[in-house]
């Protein structure tokens, strides 16, 4: 758990990939790709089947732990608008439980902008304060936290490789690390993440157990 | 000498051979037959599988056609159609056999069609080769296999009357050799004919090389001694040999000098880094414009084909090579042979020196240079164990579950299979003798739907059952994902290096993700400079930078053999035999003689000391057990886990061939508890299922087995978001199907490959109480390479990277003056 400060208010990270804002009692999390494997498997890819199973099951444990009344899902919770059709039942129970005991935000994302849940609100937008959430970024936005781009640090440190998600925030706006089991991501250094981003921002680097937060200017090697 | 079957005796040829236009033709080169060609023929023309061992230079490859021919040009064959198969490791020897072969049959005026076919070959050639196949193919295991998925195969293949395997040793007990082990049993069902005839470099275990190739009772041995051992010289120029290091750059002067007297000579190096490193030091020394070339697996195709051509014709001087030029290729304007660093395994020296001289009756001449100090007693070792014809085994391996996935998927691609009857074939094959028809169908199931607990999948199935019971492939979408994710070789993801448009050759992804734009590198032999990344691949632009970053190619470096890591201790155990040593060499001994002790030729030496002050102090232990590379890395990785767990808070280790060194905060007290025999038992379970190394072997298995596809270039930007991470698939999979047969398939790969677990277990056992520990103030003069090895491996990545992270913070707090 981290405590940090973002567009004038309190946040805590979760190692897990969860932004909490005590405050509102309420906790965010971003792509969850839900029935990937399943989209796949059409095609012969065989991939776990158990993976939605295994995302929901890990949320509902960690938030346990967050003391949070309300559940933001910032978009690309499925993988693709007919994943809730192909889910099986022990996932759907899972999902049922989830949404029985949050009020559920559930942001639409590119993936699986189609489909309309039960037990939830739907928003393209959702505007609470003076905080925009969204699933994809939009340029020149003041106050936004997004997900959609799975921020993920590769570099060299003292000869080791380092390669592990991060939530990326500069002064006015945020990204969070995908959470979904099988949802690889893409290197902060590439674009987009240059035009988003000021060129001062911070990476906080999800561990197994804590969130280590390293400024923009400690990479920029040499 | 092995004398060639002298003309006068040509009677006591069969007469079809003796009036046979290539005898004539060799006779007219003032050549002739030799008395294991004659055998070959005998065997084949008697329906046998044949087996023949032989040096370079004794016409192995005329053993292997020549019954071939004989049936072709006087036998009763069906015109118009495949005759023969020839299968070879490697596509540029297919090319250069195919070269070799052509020119006989066209100047005799024999009738015999002769093609190759490989990744390379243009698809009208292969869709005519297809409608109107050559009568000699000349191919690749993986080809073949593509070939065999053909709904046409069996009829394609039915008058196949000869199968031939060269370099059968670089196959057998590889995963390429499981794949041709299985076409081939399968051959079996479509030409009952085929006889099979393997050529082998010289190994210590004919027997097994027939076992594994030839069927059962109807095969022999045909064995060629070398009539002369190689002349072997190791290098002591007037440089001072290093430390430590790889590279063998300070010799650079000494090699130059020693290749300028020769006619042609190939340098071998053990990685592609130092094939450019090599290159570029020669060239800046090339003084009297020798014509230097490079060659290695991540050139451009067409580079590596053009230095292949000029070396055929003679008009190079030297060549820089790594493994991609270990086999075959026949130059026989070459004199010398360099080996720069360790030359790792007997059998790999020789292969390389047969590189020099093909003329069978005179000796090979071979320059051994050492790159630091250990490596002088390592080439030591290996000319003693070649003048004493100590060759290197071949360590026998079970075929992989992943392969055999692959095959039955391309077997439904040809059309209908009987699941009972498949399994009868495939156990024809031998690596896959013992798999039992329930682990069979355990594969089936898995390429029908994943093979999980769970049958989410039924309805994507990618085999479907016919009413007979018969399986076959549901779609051609899943054929087209067979032919596109063929083989066994699965490489680290590589992009193109573009200069402007000009597409220099691939390297690794990794490597380029830690430059900045503006770092440079050296690649091809040129020093370029990293511009940005596009879907294109890398752009470069060239510059004139003296002081490049050296490409760190992964791979390429094979682990000491056990017979030389034994003389190795011996030497180092035998202070009598000292005197005969280089000067540099004798002192380093002598000098860790009288600060430690010498490692015992038995027991385990363990030497610690801490270095550093205060808040940098490190603690340093290192473990002399000279069981290889991919043993003592296993080793580091089980150690660390226990120290961890004894709180030493281990921060990383060094495994090198010969020794272990592993760093940590806190000092390590009981050496004997670290060492002790449970570490094989307790700490090794737990350790497999997390490690690294074992998601590497999973990726490879998912690759193989066709769970993920391969990643091609162009692929990159929409890759990034397409392909799957093995990790992250492997990590469900342990969690709710560990028994899934892609883990199974990795776990079998850990055991039998890069880990060495059994070689580690032999070691543990045999150290037990027998155990010195050396408390020393500072580095020992043996640990000196160690210290200074700068290619290191990690404890478990996620677990030290945090540890780095976090003293990267505390080093920004106290920087910051907030602790």
């Amino acid at each position: 758990m981290k405590e940090i400060r973002f567009f004038g208010h309190d946040f805590v990270l979760h190692p897990a990939g969860i932004l909490i804002w005590p405050q509102e009692n309420l906790a965010v999390v971003a792509d969850l790709h839900l029935e990937k494997a399943s989209f796949y498997a059409r095609h012969g890819q065989f991939l776990p089947p158990q993976e939605s199973f295994e995302t929901l099951r890990a949320l509902s444990d960690q938030l346990e732990f967050c003391s949070v009344k309300k559940l933001i899902l910032l978009g690309d919770s499925f993988h693709d608008s007919h994943g809730f059709s192909r889910m099986d039942e022990p996932s759907k129970k899972m999902l049922d439980a989830l949404t029985a005991r949050y009020e559920f935000i559930w942001v639409t994302g590119n993936h699986d902008k189609d489909f309309i849940p039960d037990n939830a609100e739907i928003y393209h937008d959702y505007i609470l304060q003076n905080l925009t959430f969204r699933h994809e970024a939009v340029p020149e936005t003041q106050g936004e936290i997004s997900g959609h781009f799975h921020p993920k640090v590769r570099f060299l440190l003292k000869g080791q490789r380092i390669n592990h998600p991060c939530f990326i925030a500069d002064q006015t706006r945020m990204i969070l690390p995908a959470y979904g089991t099988l949802t690889g991501g893409m290197d902060i250094f590439l674009p987009p993440f240059d035009t988003l981003f000021t060129k001062d921002f911070t990476a906080h680097i999800l561990g197994k157990e804590q969130i280590y937060s390293i400024p923009s200017a400690k990479f920029l090697r040499k | 000498m092995i004398d060639p079957v002298h003309k006068d005796r040509y009677s006591e040829l069969s007469a079809d051979l003796q009036s046979h236009p290539l005898t004539k033709w060799l006779d007219d080169k003032g050549w002739s037959y030799y008395p294991h060609q004659l055998a070959t023929l005998k065997a084949a023309e008697a329906g046998k599988d044949v087996v023949v061992f032989a040096p370079t230079g004794a016409g192995k490859t005329l053993s292997g056609f020549l019954p071939s021919i004989m049936d072709l040009t006087l036998g009763d064959v069906v015109p118009g159609t495949l005759h023969t198969l020839y299968i070879s490791p490697l596509k540029a020897l297919a090319v250069d056999v195919h070269r070799n072969l052509v020119e006989p049959i066209e100047q005799t005026h024999m009738e015999i069609t002769v093609e190759t076919r490989t990744g390379d070959t243009p698809a009208s050639k292969r869709q005519r080769q297809k409608n109107k196949p050559p009568q000699m193919l000349m191919t690749t295991p993986e080809s073949f296999a593509l070939l065999m998925s053909y709904e046409e195969a069996p009829k394609y293949f039915q008058n196949v009357r000869y199968i031939i395997i060269d370099e059968l040793h670089a196959l057998m007990h590889t995963k390429r050799g499981d794949l041709l082990s299985l076409n081939m049993a399968r051959l079996e069902m479509f030409a009952p004919k085929a006889r099979r005839i393997a050529l082998s470099a010289t190994i210590p275990d004919p027997q097994m090389a027939y076992d594994y190739i030839c069927r059962p009772s109807r095969g022999g041995i045909i064995e060629v001694k070398s009539p002369v051992k190689p002349k072997i010289d190791i290098l002591m120029g007037a440089e001072r040999m290093p430390w430590a290091g790889h590279m063998g750059h300070y010799a650079i002067k000494d090699v130059y000098a020693r290749i300028r007297e020769k006619k042609t000579s190939v340098i071998f190096v053990n990685t592609r880094a130092q094939a450019e490193k090599i290159f570029q030091a020669l060239w800046s020394l090339n003084d009297d414009n020798l014509r230097i070339a490079i060659h290695h697996g991540s050139l451009e195709k067409e580079l590596r084909r053009k230095v292949e051509m000029q070396m055929s014709k003679g008009t190079l001087d030297c060549v820089v090579a790594t493994s991609s030029l270990d086999l075959g290729l026949d130059w026989a304007n070459v004199d010398l042979v360099v080996q720069i660093g360790a030359p790792k395994g007997v059998s790999r020296l020789l292969q390389r020196i047969g590189r020099s001289n093909h003329r069978l009756n005179e000796p090979s001449e071979a320059l051994l240079v050492p790159a630091n100090r250990f490596e002088y007693l390592e080439c030591l070792a290996a000319k003693q164990a070649i003048d004493q014809e100590e060759l290197d085994g071949i360590t026998p391996k079970d075929g992989g579950l992943d392969v055999l996935a692959q095959h039955i998927t391309g077997v439904a691609c040809s059309g209908p299979f009987d699941a009972e009857i498949l399994h009868a074939n495939i156990t024809a094959a031998w690596p896959f003798r013992n798999v039992c028809y329930e682990d069979f169908m355990r594969i089936v199931a898995f390429v029908r739907n994943g093979g999980y607990a769970l049958k989410n999948y039924e309805r994507y199935a990618r085999l479907i059952e016919n009413d007979d019971g018969t399986l076959q492939i549901a779609g051609p979408q899943f054929v087209r994902q067979y032919r596109m994710n063929i083989g066994t070789i699965v490489e680290a993801h590589m992009l193109k290096v573009k200069l402007k448009l000009k597409t220099l050759g691939k390297i690794e992804e990794w490597f380029i993700q830690n430059l900045s734009p503006g770092d440079t590198f050296i690649f091809g032999g040129q020093v370029l400079r990293y511009e940005s990344l596009s879907d294109q691949g890398v752009q470069v632009s060239r510059t004139k930078d003296k002081t490049p970053k050296i490409p760190s190619y992964a791979g390429g470096r094979m682990p000491l053999s056990t017979k030389l890591s034994r003389r190795v201790r011996h030497i180092l155990n035998a202070p009598e035999e000292w005197e005969f040593l280089p000067a540099q060499v004798q002192s380093w001994l002598r000098l860790h003689y009288s600060r430690s002790r010498m490692p015992p030729e038995d027991g385990l030496l363990v030497e610690t000391f801490a270095r550093g002050e205060k808040k940098n102090k490190r603690h340093f232990m290192i473990a002399y057990t000279f069981e290889g590379r991919n043993a003592h890395q296993t080793l580091g990785f089980l150690l660390s886990r226990r120290m961890q767990r004894f709180g030493y808070k281990p921060l990383g280790f060094v495994a090198t061939d010969y020794a272990l060194a592993i760093w940590s905060m806190k000092p390590i007290e009981r050496v004997d508890h670290l060492f002790s025999n449970e570490l094989m038992l307790y700490d090794l379970h737990e350790w497999l299922e997390d490690t690294p190394l074992l998601k590497r072997n999973f990726r490879e298995a998912a690759v193989i087995a066709g769970l993920i596809e391969r990643r091609y270039p162009g692929q990159m930007k929409t890759g990034r978001q397409v392909t799957f991470s093995s990790d992250l698939i492997y990590d469900v999979l342990t969690k709710y199907e560990p028994d899934h047969v892609l883990l199974q398939a990795a776990r079998q790969d850990a055991h039998g490959g890069l880990i060495d677990l059994e070689r580690l277990g032999d070691m543990l056992a045999r150290i037990q109480g027998k155990i010195i520990h050396e408390k020393l103030e500072s580095v020992s003069p043996l640990a000196v390479p160690l210290i200074l090895e700068i290619s290191r491996e990690t404890i478990s990545k996620k677990d030290v990277s945090e540890f780095y992270l976090q003293e990267f913070e505390d080093d920004l707090l106290e920087e910051a003056g907030l602790e």
